[in-house]
């Protein structure tokens, strides 16, 4: 029960993410990945790679685990 | 306590790879006999022995429990002397303060890495260098505390680059970042009191880049010293320039400090003429960073003004480290992270 919640990291960071996760007690922690590096990319990049993964993050809220 | 067998024709340091620990050099063995030496020597608290299994903090990213104990093991694990375990406690009780934000600290790209800086009656009864190559290499004190921080940070908060620590290119002073104050040739008394610690032996941690050094062998002047300072200080390639509470800690070597000091100028007056130096045009700043994590007042100003690069003088942090000659040093911050200073307690 609770907010259904999603983390969307970077896949270089997954690792680090994962491990925080851990550490925070959450080891079941929703978890997308989008691609690398957000830092410098322009707003159509942007958009164009969440536009990638939105279906993935709509579905983790979404459906049972 | 964990029993650990060394294979045919493994060293000791094989062992230690081979099982992910220590930080890529030689460790000497935490043996039960040590770790109790190092425990054994810690002073009681109103007249009681300290816990040796107290947590004394919870340490980011792996949430891991730091007691004594943990703590004296990498005392040993990095070479440390007995007397150096007090000095090492306060520390991580430092990194655990919530305005260091370690959290932040090990999971940034930036190559930050905290800096302890040991003050007063320990820095002496340790044998920490605060002179002539205070930085290193050399000495035993300030090589192995700062290492055994390391250490802390990578076996106990689970620091270790990648899972634990994201830092781009990490960096040298990620092995061991530790210094004492030299408080005989310092001016102004001690850094520590001068934040309001007022104990016979105190620890500040900063979470900062490596040293950047500032050269002026010809001045007497305090400002024509202190602009050089200041240069060392504006740069876009620092956190300091976008995110203005970012705090700067300027060692001054001890001849710098006595120029200033001759002139009449105190600590806070360094600090308050290195907040009014060091500043770049707005309009370059803004051609640098499109987002700024600046105080409101200096989002107003316009693009011909000049912006300090931090918000207060008070985020000039005026230390003196060295011994002779004419080489001070900058060390910028990461940026999103206040510096602590505590007493020395077991």
């Amino acid at each position: 029960m609770g907010v259904p919640t999603v983390v969307v990291t970077t896949e270089h960071f997954r690792r680090l993410t994962d491990q925080v996760a851990t550490s925070l007690n959450r080891p079941d922690l929703r978890i997308v990945e989008t691609r690398h590096p957000i830092g410098g990319v322009d707003e159509d990049t942007a958009r164009a790679w969440a536009d990638e993964v939105v279906e993935t993050v709509i579905a983790a809220l979404t459906e049972p685990r | 306590m964990v029993d650990v067998s060394v294979e045919a024709g493994e060293t000791v340091l094989d062992v230690y790879e081979r099982n992910g620990w220590g930080d890529g050099l030689p460790l000497e063995a935490p043996t039960p006999e040590r770790v109790d030496a190092m425990l054994r020597a810690l002073a009681p608290v109103n007249g009681r022995p300290v816990d040796p299994d107290e947590v004394i903090a919870v340490l980011s990213p792996r949430s891991g429990e730091a007691t004594r104990r943990t703590i004296a093991i990498n005392a040993v694990l990095a070479g440390c002397r007995p007397e150096h375990l007090p000095v090492l406690i306060s520390a991580v009780r430092a990194l655990a303060h919530p305005d260091l934000n370690l959290r932040g600290v090990n999971a940034t790209t930036h190559p930050v890495a905290p800096l302890l800086i040991v003050h007063g009656q320990a820095a002496v009864e340790g044998g920490f260098n605060a002179g002539l190559g205070a930085f290193g290499p050399g000495n035993r004190a300030n090589a192995a505390v700062g290492r055994a921080l390391r250490l802390i940070l990578l076996h106990v908060a689970g620091a270790r680059p990648g899972p634990g620590d994201a830092s781009t290119q990490g960096g040298p002073a990620k092995y061991g970042y530790c210094v004492a104050e030299n408080l005989d040739e310092s001016p102004w008394g001690g850094y520590a009191r001068s934040v309001g610690v007022d104990a016979p032996s105190a620890i500040t941690i900063h979470c900062g880049e490596a040293p950047h050094n500032v050269h002026d062998m010809e001045s007497e002047e305090p400002a024509r010293i202190l602009d050089k300072v200041a240069s060392a200080m504006t740069s876009t390639g620092q956190n300091n320039a976008p995110i203005s509470q970012g705090e700067y800690f300027v060692a001054l070597c001890p001849e710098h400090a006595a120029a200033c000091a001759a002139d009449g100028w105190t600590r806070d007056d360094v600090a308050a003429y290195l907040f009014n130096q060091a500043r770049m045009r707005v309009s370059e700043l803004k051609r640098a960073f499109g987002l700024r994590a600046w105080a409101p007042w200096m989002q107003r100003l316009s693009d011909d003004d000049l912006v300090p690069m931090t918000e207060a003088a008070a985020n000039i942090k005026v230390v003196v480290i060295g011994g002779a000659g004419k080489h001070s040093s900058v060390i910028p911050s990461w940026g999103m992270t206040r510096s602590v200073t505590l007493p020395v307690e077991p």
